[in-house]
């Protein structure tokens, strides 16, 4: 190989070298969405969820086609389970088709019982927590314990995660900016079934709930909000 | 002299491809002599891995390489898939064949990892508005650092030369990691989709570090 062969096949190589290693800083940013910017979700969680004896929400919900008003009123603090919390009761068409008991604790919002039935409860233990004070959007509380039904006790898991703000336009209240949570609790039963209670709230500051969504055996229902009353 | 010179040029064109074949050889080579596959760790917060061996049709298009599947899925019904890919083929290189088939890259950009000052290269990829996916991809050291595979979001065939070529001058075991999920529907511009693909991406890399 002559001097000027060599130089030539080393200045290629190089060439090759740099225009493999510029490809590494380079930078293809085009419609580049999501941004992951961290976004604090909320500071005080107490004044997301007003639970008051009195408050009440009105909702508008689609079953198989059918549109239902619903309405979910704070009922006041009751025990559950050996743990006092605030019953918020959902009726449709006078009929109750929902209770929970909601917490809140040492800058904590927990839910710590439900219930489709007027005679029993699933209590949480330890309750899942959905909210803390100073939250950041994408922040997750593992859950892992045990789902109470009529003295039976079945291990479960989950999590809660204030996932996103949105702006929801409600029914007829008006647009709202506020953040969506969602919950889920899992628990595996013998017989290969699982128990799945999967929720997402939508609240707002001073206001509560702008939106709800229920999975209802496989399909999902959302409620909603027509109108809320706080006296 | 206009044939000498198109007959230099013409041993030249060979010569260079000659001589990047052996660099391509001795490469795979080095690589050969010790892969490496990062093992995720069991459970991320509320997060359960389930090791899922790929399909056929997927280990076919990489060239059947050796690779770990494995899905993380919580109690909201998320599933976040991963791909674990030894670099011993050319086709390993080779996006999933759901991305490849289903879906366009739509873009594509470098982003700093947590751990050891690297970037990594992070893809989004859709089929029509309707769904998504996300993905983040890169290639993983021993030593728990980490680069991007390519910067476009595509593996050309500049990126495999650059990755061999490092690999040569430094010639650490390392393994290819791709971390995908379907961006939900309410997720509609991704950012919930993107700090759990992120999240996953760091517990991998902080547990490749402290592998052996």
């Amino acid at each position: 190989m002559t001097p000027s062969w060599r130089m030539f096949f080393l200045s290629m190589l190089v060439a090759v070298t740099i225009t493999a290693g510029c490809q590494k800083s380079a930078d293809y940013a085009s419609p580049v969405k999501p941004s992951i910017d961290d976004e604090k979700a909320v500071t005080d969680c107490s004044a997301m969820l007003p639970l008051k004896a009195g408050f009440s929400w009105t909702f508008s919900t689609v079953v198989d086609q059918r549109t239902f008003t619903d309405v979910a009123s704070v009922r006041g603090p009751i025990n559950i389970g050996g743990t006092t919390a605030t019953l918020v009761e959902t009726k449709r068409n006078g009929q109750l088709v929902l209770r929970e008991g909601y917490r809140y604790a040492k800058g904590q919002l927990m839910l710590t019982a439900f219930s489709t039935s007027p005679k029993s409860w699933v209590i949480i233990d330890p309750p899942l927590i959905l909210l803390k004070d100073g939250a950041m959007l994408g922040d997750e509380y593992k859950w892992r314990g045990r789902l109470r039904i009529d003295g039976k006790s079945i291990d479960a898991f989950g999590l809660s995660r204030p996932s996103l703000r949105e702006s929801v336009q409600t029914m007829s209240a008006g647009r709202f900016s506020g953040i969506r949570i969602d919950s889920g609790l899992s628990a595996p039963l013998p017989n290969g079934d699982r128990i799945k209670y999967q929720t997402t709230r939508w609240v707002a500051t001073g206001i509560g709930f702008i939106r709800r969504e229920y999975l209802d055996r496989t399909a999902r229902r959302q409620s909603n909000l027509i109108s809320f009353k706080m006296k | 002299m206009e044939v000498s010179y198109s007959k230099r040029k013409k041993s030249l064109i060979l010569t260079l491809g000659l001589a990047t074949l052996v660099i391509q050889g001795i490469a795979m080579r080095v690589r050969a002599h010790s892969t490496f596959r990062v093992q995720p760790p069991m459970n991320i917060g509320a997060w359960e891995i389930k090791s899922i061996p790929l399909s056929s049709e997927a280990m076919s298009a990489l060239g059947n390489p050796d690779v770990d599947g494995w899905n993380y899925s919580n109690a909201l019904d998320e599933l976040v898939t991963i791909q674990v890919v030894s670099p011993d083929t050319f086709d390993a290189y080779r996006n999933p064949p759901i991305l490849t088939r289903f879906f366009t890259a739509v873009s594509a950009k470098v982003v700093p990892s947590k751990f050891g000052g690297m970037q990594q290269t992070n893809f989004a990829a859709l089929a029509d508005a309707e769904s998504k996916i996300l993905m983040m991809t890169w290639v993983q050291h021993r030593s728990g650092t980490c680069k991007p595979v390519s910067s476009s979001g595509e593996q050309s065939l500049v990126d495999r030369l650059r990755i061999n070529i490092e690999t040569l001058v430094q010639p650490e075991p390392y393994c290819l990691v791709r971390v995908y999920m379907a961006v939900p529907k309410w997720d509609s511009d991704g950012q919930q989709s993107q700090r759990t693909v992120r999240r996953v991406a760091d517990a991998i890399q902080a547990a490749g570090g402290k592998q052996p």
